[in-house]
């Protein structure tokens, strides 16, 4: 038995290469120094959150995994625009339910399908909010399909959350792996 | 950042803007504080705002001081207990009403829950097209709605195969992964479409992608999905390259929620 931990990635879809060429290089205990320096490094900057439905609540440390996942430009490329493509017309969709209800009169989406929504809010009716953004932010949920294509799962237009997540988990990365953003070519999240 | 001065109201130049969190008991107030601190903005909570005359202020060790965009954290129930729920102790009274006129901007909107509802998601390829006259890029999951006659009966037929989830719950709560279910919580569910058929919907069980994961001191494959953040400003929209990939870091679980399990790891698009 040879082969280093980097074996587990051989059935990996090839952009993985880059990576795959470096973690191959590491050996267990190295990774596992890594991980540990990772770990310490959420709960020195108190990444934590609180699992509910238990007696009280207990503050776990994000559970944080040091293999990165890696998309390619050009599936990125077809999700943004897809993303950006739901967006707009889910804005158009909020504006419309709260004013006109266009859509309710042509028969696309029934009304009271709308107005039985938990979510519902019958103080937004008329209500004309900033350069009619009804949407600032969304974290949108996805997976990838047996066949590699991208389907959502929830749009979450009301408070999305995590965006912290991806940001620490960022600086924590660079900072065990400096070199691999360089030679994989990682595009910035800033 | 810039997207939510974009925002503010236009005759305010020079935009104060502040991230409103339910407090240190929220589960997520972690990310309040770092986000609050990475955008250079103050965090506050409902308690440090206040409203005179249908403007926002929050107090400040130099009194009070204009406040135009509200980064809120906290859901459209407790926001303000004059115009949602009056038992709510997290809000700002009379935020509702500066915001309807016009004088402060709350980041997202209210009501927008009615697009996350599980069966409206069923509509959202229509409202695509009805709106752009464009064909949805994006799939989405095929969903039965159990208001309908045909369709509950096919999902109470299948139980066993299907996921269920109640329209108006996130989170991962709420929810009967058929596959994995036991008869007696197969049962409870067909009680629960069957009191309140609106609220539930069932979708075929995914067969999501996996990726290797260090676990246990070796590399083995999880379930994993995807959470791009988008932002729109009325005008342009901005993606963040990559997003939050969550794992389902116990063995054949599909649930990534980090209430249940769930990780999270680093997501790389590459420039090639």
């Amino acid at each position: 038995m040879c082969a280093g931990p980097g074996a587990g990635l051989d059935v990996v879809r090839p952009h993985y290469r880059a990576l795959r060429e470096h973690l191959g290089e590491l050996n267990l205990e190295e990774l596992r120094r890594h991980k540990l320096a990772a770990d310490l490094s959420f709960l020195h900057q108190g990444i934590t959150f609180t699992v509910y439905g238990r007696d009280e609540g207990i503050e776990k440390i994000f559970p944080h995994d040091l293999v990165p996942r890696v998309i390619t430009r050009k599936e990125w490329d077809q999700l943004e625009k897809g993303l950006a493509q739901r967006i707009v017309a889910l804005n158009l969709f909020l504006r419309d339910v709260y004013h006109e209800g266009k859509i309710f009169k042509d028969g696309v989406v029934p009304r009271e399908m709308i107005l039985s929504c938990k979510h519902y809010r019958r103080q937004m009716i008329g209500l004309n909010v900033p350069k009619d953004v009804y949407v600032t932010v969304v974290g949108t949920d996805l997976i990838r399909d047996r066949d590699g294509s991208y389907l959502v799962l929830e749009d979450n237009l009301r408070v999305p959350s995590g965006v912290s997540y991806m940001l620490a988990s960022r600086q924590v990365m660079k900072r065990i792996f400096p070199d691999v953003f360089q030679t994989c070519g990682v595009l910035p999240i800033e | 950042m810039a997207t939510l001065r974009a925002l503010a109201p236009a005759e305010r130049p020079d935009p104060t803007v502040v991230l409103l969190t339910p407090g240190v008991y929220n589960s997520a107030y972690f990310e309040h504080t770092y986000l609050a601190r990475q955008m250079g903005i103050e965090l506050v909570e409902g308690r440090d705002l206040v409203t005179h005359d249908n403007v926002v202020h929050m107090r400040t060790t130099d009194g009070l001081k204009r406040v135009d965009v509200i980064y809120r954290r906290i859901d459209d129930d407790f926001i303000d207990p004059l115009a949602f729920r009056p038992d709510s102790s997290l809000g700002v009274p009379g935020v509702f009403n500066a915001y309807r006129a016009g004088n402060v901007t709350l980041c997202n909107t209210l009501g927008n829950g009615i697009a996350d509802d599980k069966a409206v998601y069923a509509y959202v390829g229509r409202i695509i097209k009805y709106y752009l006259g464009e064909e949805p890029i994006l799939g989405s999951v095929e969903t039965f709605l159990c208001q309908d006659p045909v369709q509950r009966q096919h999902v109470l037929e299948n139980l066993d195969k299907l996921v269920v989830k109640a329209v108006g719950e996130s989170g991962g709560y709420g929810m009967l992964i058929g596959p994995h279910s036991t008869k007696e919580m197969r049962d409870d569910f067909r009680r629960l479409i069957q009191s309140d058929p609106r609220n539930y919907i069932a979708q075929p069980t995914l067969n999501f992608s996996r990726a290797p994961c260090y676990v246990d001191g070796r590399i083995e494959p999880r379930h994993i999905d995807l959470r791009p953040y988008v932002l729109y400003d009325g005008k342009t929209v901005t993606t963040v390259p990559g997003g939050l990939t969550r794992v389902a870091l116990r063995k054949g679980s599909l649930v990534v929620n980090s209430s249940q399990g769930g990780g999270s790891k680093d997501t790389w698009v590459l420039r090639d």
